[in-house]
Parts: structure tokens; C-alpha cells; sequence
């Protein structure tokens, strides 16, 4: 089995840029996301998925509160400390929504693949993960993966190229884990 | 192996049991309204499908996320109605719930202070979806696993389809499937009010979702909690009910942007294809279908689309369904509510009008029912769900024959 597993720390820059085709869409990224799209990248070196290639993703139970944290700065300023749906509304900008929804990673890494086959995204768990990577359907590989935006923006994601057959009888089937831990090394 | 559908617990707007949805179903109320439970002001649509008993909205404090709280109750539904605990061990019982957005009670957090997103969790108005239902599954002995997908409006879709291919592979005794949503909050509203997906209609709250419909300019949000049990049944015991089988699951990605559906159709079509494949079924043996009918501007063209590559000509003539206008669009438990819309035409055999459907979209001549349910023999549906971030998925479910 294939795998790559990244951990960028805080600060740590996250060189995906040169390996995005669209970069118009990297305003809609969270660290997670340039550093899943960075990590197929790697794992594929060049060589591009059959567009039926299975793909299924779990990030973790969320920790870092990314698309309140531009507006909450703004709404701070203001040094009014109620709740103003109204004036939410003016401070947060149209991207900030798409950075809290679960299944952006598993969308912008489609897109920059090219990837139309049957996928899942999964909340946390590496048994779910091992588990709709191992039901696949049809033959040859399923790219699995998993990531985890901490809440000191640090970040690791992991991903894996397999056969289906691969992930029977895996530890981590049917155990409360986290998906990451399928891929740390 | 059939894969049947032993039992459904309920809590959505069309009521707070399987009977009383399939009641609501009936008369054809419609179940979306100014909202109760929240706060709208400063927002411009006001309208949502709350969970109702009996008409009524069940209103909770902002300290409770609805979706977890509701779904234990459909799940002490589903135990009485199933007996599925005494039936299965623990490890043999897996949980499959399609969800995804987590719940923030943001007034309440505003009101302790300082708006510091550092402090989010450990003030606890956060509540997250994976840490909540791990909880309730080890409160409810759900060894085999605890499952959550967050796909959007494909979640409880993917909850589903996953609970049926594994069970077919034997590798789980029992699966409690459904989904739990509620974007009846702050942060739902504001995120689908930021993302312009509301409905724009003058019209009042309950008519302001028109599936299929000309007019249409966006949807409402609403909420519900569904779990079923899923299982072979060779396990079902003498004298309990089967709902319904589960014969055929397919899912596909469009790849295409990150809000819009794939206006081709192409990508939804092979999710449709790999479904009918699974059930050894041609197209021509669908009797209707329930749809995603959204209500946006660009879901109705792109579902004909995609299913007029699967059937032809042939879909101007399929009946087709979309509850979305009755009770809202409950996101992560958006196929777990619609799949009693599916139950409701297996039994009565009929397909429901599409309520505040009156005007046929020029880009989706689909066959709309309107007025009366219309009657028919119906052994095959096709259940069909898309999401933002470009997911589809078809299940292809089969009236129960013994």
C-alpha cells in the first residue's frame, strides 16, 4: 500500500501552490485542504487516477474554528459583545461558510484530480473509512485519506492508494480511533 | 441476501412517530413556517420545516442541539417498534448517521463575553457531531462501530448506502441508518443566508420552496432525525414487519465547482447507472422517482438532465416526487426524512403531489403530480439526492415481496 502522511506545524508554510491546477479556488481552502491537496500530489507523483477511481475522506471532529475567526475579530472591534445576526451577516465574507463545511476537502481534491467515482466523507472515524474503502465497488485501487486541522493550526493529513482487499482485517476496523491514525507512521 | 428495512423512528416536521409522519404525509399538510425556535431577527428569510408533534413545534432552549436530542428519541422509537436490542449483541450493532454540521449555540456564547474563537470549545456551545453521537453509541452499545458522514446533502445518502454494501458483505449484523440534522441556527442560517441559497419568493413561509417549479429561487432549511434498521432478512423474525428492501445503491462526484450541480448531468447519471447495475435492473423498471428537488434555480435543469441520459425520452412520462416544498431541506438528514416520502408510496402505492408545485419549469418537464396522489403500481423507486461540493447518490429501494 501507498501511503504519505504530512504534519505541518502552526506556522509552518504549506508549499501546494504549484501543484494546484485551480487556483482560482484556493480562497475557499483551509490549511487542511492545501495540505490533502499537496499530499495526493506527492502520493500520485505525477501519474493521474482513472477518473472512476474511489475516493473517500474523513477529517476530524472539528478543533479549529476557522470560519468564525475572521469575523469574530471584525465583530471585536466594534466593542459590541451581543449577538447581531444582521451585523454577522455584514462582517463575514461569502467564502467563510465553505470553510466549515465537512466535505470542501473531499470536493477541491475531486476537482484537482479529477475525480467522478464513488466516494464517502466521514466524520472522524478510521473504521468508517476502512469500511467504505474496503465495500468499494468495481476493480483496481481506492485513494483513501484523512486529515486533522488542530486547533493551534498545525495540521496532518494522510493518504493512501490500495485495493480494496488491502484494509480487510485492519486494527482499526470497527475501533473508535481517529482516521489519521491509519496513516501516522 | 435481501436487505430489508425493519423499522423507522422518526422526528422531523411531519411529526414525532413513523405513524403520524405517514399521516402528515397523508394529508398533505404543509410543515414549513415562520420559525418558532429561533431568533430571525436580522435575517431576511424567516421560514424553516421545525420538527412538529401534532402540528405543533417542539421547542427546545439554545442550549440543546436538536439534531443528537431528537435522534435518541427516534432511536427509542425504533428499539420499541424493533426490538433490534434484544434481537442483536452489541457487537454486531453498528450506527450509520448522515449529519455534518455541527451545533453552536452562538447567542449563548456572545452573551459569556468576549467573541474569542480560541475559547469556542471550552465554553461549551459547541457541540460536535463525531464527540456527541460516540457518546449516545456507547450509551446504546453500538459495538461494531459508530459511523458519521458529513457529505451534505448527500450524508445519510452515503450513511445508508455504506450500511447496505456492508451488510450484504456480512460484515455487520445490524445497521441503525438514518440522519440527523438541524439548520434551524444561527450559524446554518447564517451560512445559507451568506451563500444567496435561500428561497427569494414573495410568497408566504410555507410556500416559499417550490420544487420543479418555474418560479423557483431557492430553497428552506428545516431539520429532522430518522433512524432505520437495516438488515438481512433471513434475521427478521416471524410477525415483524418489513418496510421495505434496499436493492440497489450507487454514488458519483461531479467534480465540478463547489456550490453548482454539474449542469450536464453526466457524473449524477452514473451514480443513477451504478445503482440500477447493483440491483440487476434496466431503466424501464423504475416506476417513479423521488428526487432532491432542492427548489434552488439549478436543480431542477440538472436532475432532468441527468435522468433523461438514464431513461430517455421515457422520464417525461416517470412520475416524479420531491418533499423538500412540504417540510424543508434538512441537509445531512435529508435523504433519512425522504425515504418516509419512498415508504409512503410502497405502501399506498402512489406518488405524492410535490407541494407548491404549479408551474412546469421549461428546463425540467418532468411529470409532477399535483392535486391528488396519484395511484399506480409501484415496485421500484429511485431515491436520488445531490449535494454542495458536487456529491450524488441514487438508491434504488423495492417494495417488500415475502
Amino acid at each position: 500500500m501507498k501511503t504519505v502522511y504530512l504534519h505541518f506545524p502552526p506556522d509552518g508554510q504549506i508549499p501546494a501552490l504549484p501543484c494546484i491546477r485551480k487556483r482560482k479556488l484556493v480562497k475557499y481552502y483551509t490549511r487542511e485542504t492545501l495540505a490533502a491537496v499537496l499530499a495526493v500530489s506527492q502520493l500520485l507523483d505525477g501519474e493521474p487516477l482513472p477518473a472512476s477511481t474511489p475516493f473517500y475522506y474523513a477529517s476530524a471532529d472539528c478543533e479549529n474554528f476557522v470560519c468564525f475567526r475572521e469575523v469574530f475579530e471584525k465583530y471585536k472591534e466594534t466593542g459590541v459583545s451581543a449577538f447581531d445576526a444582521e451585523r454577522y451577516l455584514a462582517f463575514a465574507p461569502p467564502t467563510s461558510h465553505f470553510k466549515s463545511m465537512r466535505n470542501m476537502v473531499s470536493c477541491f481534491v475531486s476537482i484537482e484530480n479529477d475525480l467522478h467515482g464513488d466516494n464517502n466523507v466521514i466524520v472522524d472515524s478510521a473504521s468508517a473509512l476502512l469500511y467504505a474503502a474496503l465495500t468499494a465497488p468495481g476493480q483496481g485501487n481506492v485513494l483513501v485519506g484523512a486529515g486533522f486541522l488542530h486547533a493551534d493550526d498545525s495540521v496532518e493529513v494522510g493518504f493512501a492508494l490500495a485495493e480494496p482487499a488491502e484494509f480487510a482485517g485492519h486494527p482499526l476496523l470497527g475501533s473508535s480511533r481517529p482516521a489519521i491514525d491509519i496513516f501516522k507512521p | 441476501m435481501a436487505i430489508v428495512i425493519t423499522g423507522i423512528g422518526a422526528r422531523s416536521p411531519l411529526g414525532c412517530s413513523f405513524e403520524e409522519s405517514m399521516d402528515t404525509l397523508r394529508t398533505g399538510r404543509r410543515c414549513v413556517d415562520d420559525i418558532q425556535n429561533l431568533d430571525t431577527t436580522g435575517y431576511s428569510v424567516k421560514a424553516a420545516g421545525e420538527i412538529r408533534h401534532h402540528g405543533e413545534v417542539v421547542r427546545t432552549s439554545g442550549e440543546l442541539d436538536r439534531k443528537v436530542y431528537f435522534f435518541e428519541q427516534a432511536l427509542e422509537e425504533l428499539s420499541a417498534k424493533t426490538n433490534f436490542r434484544q434481537r442483536y449483541r452489541p457487537e454486531e450493532l453498528m450506527l450509520n448517521v448522515g449529519g455534518g454540521v455541527d451545533y453552536f449555540d452562538i447567542e449563548g456564547f456572545f452573551s459569556g463575553g468576549n467573541p474569542n474563537p480560541g475559547q469556542i470549545l471550552a465554553s461549551g456551545c459547541y457541540h460536535r457531531m463525531g464527540a456527541e453521537f460516540r457518546e449516545l453509541a456507547g450509551r446504546w452499545h453500538f459495538d461494531a462501530g459508530c459511523h458519521l458522514f458529513a457529505s451534505a446533502c448527500t450524508a445519510s445518502a452515503h450513511a445508508i448506502g455504506l450500511a447496505w454494501r456492508l451488510l450484504r458483505r456480512g460484515l455487520a449484523g445490524a445497521v441503525v441508518a438514518g440522519g440527523a440534522d438541524s439548520m434551524i441556527s444561527h450559524p446554518s442560517f447564517l451560512g445559507f443566508s451568506a451563500l444567496g441559497a435561500l428561497s427569494t419568493s414573495p410568497d408566504p413561509s410555507p410556500r416559499k420552496c417550490k420544487p420543479f417549479d418555474k418560479r423557483s429561487s431557492g430553497t428552506v432549511l428545516g431539520e429532522a432525525s430518522v433512524a432505520m434498521l437495516m438488515e438481512d432478512a433471513a434475521h427478521v423474525p416471524a410477525g415483524q414487519e418489513i418496510l421495505a428492501e434496499i436493492v440497489g445503491y450507487g454514488c458519483s462526484m461531479d467534480a465540478y465547482s463547489v456550490t453548482d450541480p454539474e449542469p450536464s448531468g453526466a457524473s449524477a447519471a452514473e451514480a443513477v447507472r451504478a445503482a440500477l447495475d447493483e440491483a440487476g435492473l434496466r431503466p424501464d423498471q423504475i416506476d417513479c422517482i423521488h428526487l432532491h428537488g432542492t427548489g434552488t434555480v439549478k436543480c431542477a435543469p440538472a436532475e432532468y438532465n441527468c435522468l433523461q441520459r438514464v431513461f430517455g425520452e421515457r422520464i417525461r412520462e416517470i412520475p416524479v416526487y420531491s418533499m423538500k416544498g412540504q417540510v424543508g431541506h434538512s441537509i445531512g438528514a435529508c435523504t433519512a426524512v425522504e425515504m418516509l416520502g419512498v415508504m409512503y408510496s410502497l405502501q399506498q402505492q402512489v406518488v405524492l403531489p410535490t407541494v407548491n408545485f404549479e408551474t412546469p419549469h421549461p428546463e425540467a418537464p418532468f411529470r409532477v403530480v399535483q392535486g391528488a396522489p396519484l395511484r399506480m403500481p409501484i415496485r421500484y423507486i429511485l431515491k436520488m439526492n445531490s449535494a454542495f461540493g458536487g456529491h450524488n447518490t441514487a438508491i434504488i429501494i423495492k417494495k417488500w415481496e415475502r
